[in-house]
């Protein structure tokens, strides 16, 4: 865990910095989380395909194969259920790794105006009054804001600054906007965790009891019970190191909650 | 014990066994239903131990232990499950069925194994050859996580405790007079349901479904018109009543 914020520091500044260091870890997670997550459409095309394997096997049972067909029925509309939750979560995940794009672009260009100023600065003899001030902080947009429209110094430094705080802007916006975002991403990855895990094992469950019933006339449904047995611990697998990434959003997510209230 | 079939088209068959006149008076009443598929049965919501006995004796005049197949719990509550090892004792290939919420719970019953944990989605319940029924889901319809029984078939919904009325001894099977039920399951529902937006949620699915017959596990059965009735009360109540 990062440190608390320092002691000494003004609380709105302390509380904006701590928004800041958890956005951060958030952006830099992103990326990352939504490879982890990759795996789960893979398993997902092997339950589409499982379903129709098991129809498959009910239709060459014939009429003994009638109970059989309802378990793939079942998986047939988990594997489409699951994969409409999927596209959300890849639908969400794609707008924030724009959002990060964003966020970076702005912020480096901001940086840039800002080290314009602190040259033409030096170039005129003046000291860099605006350096060291994180950009992110209620003073820094203060600062800027009055800068910008400071007839005291030149032409040039007040178009870095009005330039410098449209980019501070843009970057403030995509910081909030993907932390809201991820808060609503944590919510639907721990729903397909729990409607992938949870389906496929009752399901699992339900092809074994209907293996049981069909003796020893059914062949074709022993391989899509055992596919059915390896698919449900490989989703427990895949489950498990889910948990863990979503752990660690929910604890950025809450934490950004928390520095945004002290904030306000 | 009494015992009613509600339904009954030559394959499909559901019974009622409850309003039992020997019952401990500290107990309160309970309706067990047994869905039966061209003679395999399925015990929804067996009750509890006080009850084993007179159900027992009801039920083995209806369908022989050894078919059997199936228990359902719709939540984890003693008035519904905590019979489950009885059962298991004489009966001891019985599969049981519950929400994965509350098979560790209902494991503490005793029994041997915890009951097969049902997805929140619901899902299918074997029965005999037929694979019409399902599990649906009532979440805080009152318990976290709550099931209830969709038979397509008989187009009978099993409700559990939604619709549930706390009705003095001698009171019909079938609800007669809506406006005066009222008074049996107004004081249980605003306590018992926790959350009205789960309550609405439930009203909505259940409307969907257009049942014939909402049974639910105390109380009076609700039929035609009373079911939309039912359902309009419902959907007006507000719960959680606890909390002020
Ligand atoms: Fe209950
Ligand atoms: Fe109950």
């Amino acid at each position: 865990m990062h440190a608390e914020p320092h002691a000494d520091a003004a609380p709105a500044r302390a509380s904006t910095t701590r928004l800041y260091e958890v956005a951060s870890r958030v952006r830099e997670e992103v990326l990352d989380i939504h490879r982890s997550f990759a795996p789960l459409r893979t398993v997902l095309g092997e339950v589409g395909l499982l379903a129709l394997n098991a129809s498959v096997a009910c239709a060459r049972l014939g009429q003994a194969g009638r109970t059989f067909a309802t378990v793939a029925r079942d998986l047939h509309s988990t594997s489409l259920d699951l994969s409409s939750r999927i596209d959300d979560v890849e639908g969400a995940f794609h707008e924030a790794a724009r959002l990060v794009v964003v966020w970076t672009l702005a912020e480096g260009q901001a940086e840039s105006f800002r080290a314009a100023v602190a040259a033409i600065q030096a170039r005129n003899g003046r000291p860099a009054n605006m350096k060291g001030l994180p950009l992110w902080t209620a003073e820094a947009g203060a600062r800027w804001r009055s800068r910008a429209v400071d007839t005291r110094v030149t032409e040039p430094e007040r178009l870095l600054a009005r330039l410098l705080l449209a980019e501070r802007e843009k970057m403030l916006g995509a910081m909030f906007e993907l932390t809201y975002l991820i808060g609503g991403l944590e919510r639907h990855v721990d729903r397909i965790r729990w409607a992938a895990v949870r389906q496929t094992r009752y399901l699992r469950v339900l092809a074994s009891i209907e293996r049981a019933h069909l003796n020893d006339q059914a062949g074709a449904v022993d391989a899509v019970v055992a596919a059915m047995e390896s698919l449900d611990q490989r989703i427990s697998a895949l489950e498990e190191a889910a948990r863990d990434r979503v752990l660690g959003l929910t604890l950025h997510t809450r934490a950004f909650e928390r520095a945004q209230s002290a904030d306000s | 014990m009494r015992t009613q079939t509600i339904f009954d088209d030559g394959v499909r068959r559901w019974v009622v066994f409850g309003r039992d006149p020997s019952r401990a008076q500290q107990v309160i009443d309970t309706n067990q239903y047994l869905v039966l598929h061209e003679g395999k049965g399925m015990l929804l919501d067996p009750g509890g131990v006080e009850i084993f006995p007179p159900y027992v004796a009801a039920l083995t005049a209806e369908v022989a232990l050894s078919d059997v197949e199936s228990i359902f719990a719709s939540h984890q509550d003693p008035d519904v499950i905590s019979s489950l090892s009885l059962w298991r004792a004489v009966r001891p290939e019985v599969l049981c069925y519950a929400s994965w919420c509350w098979t560790g719970f209902i494991a503490h019953f005793g029994g041997g194994h915890a009951p097969i944990p049902i997805p929140d989605e619901g899902g299918p319940l074997p029965l005999g050859s037929s694979r019409d029924l399902r599990s649906i889901p009532a979440h805080y319809c009152h318990s976290s996580g709550n099931l209830h029984v969709w038979d397509p078939r008989a187009k009978i919904l099993f409700s559990g405790d939604m619709g549930a009325a706390l009705v003095p001894n001698g009171a019909p099977l079938f609800v007669e007079d809506f406006a005066e039920h009222i008074k049996y399951m107004e004081g249980f529902h605003k306590r018992w349901m926790p959350s009205n937006r789960a309550k609405n949620a439930w009203v909505k699915r259940v409307r969907a479904l257009n049942p014939e017959l909402i049974a639910p596990q105390h109380g009076s059965i609700f039929r035609g018109a009373d079911v939309g009735r039912f359902l309009d009360w419902m959907e007006g109540l507000q719960v959680g009543s606890a909390v002020p």
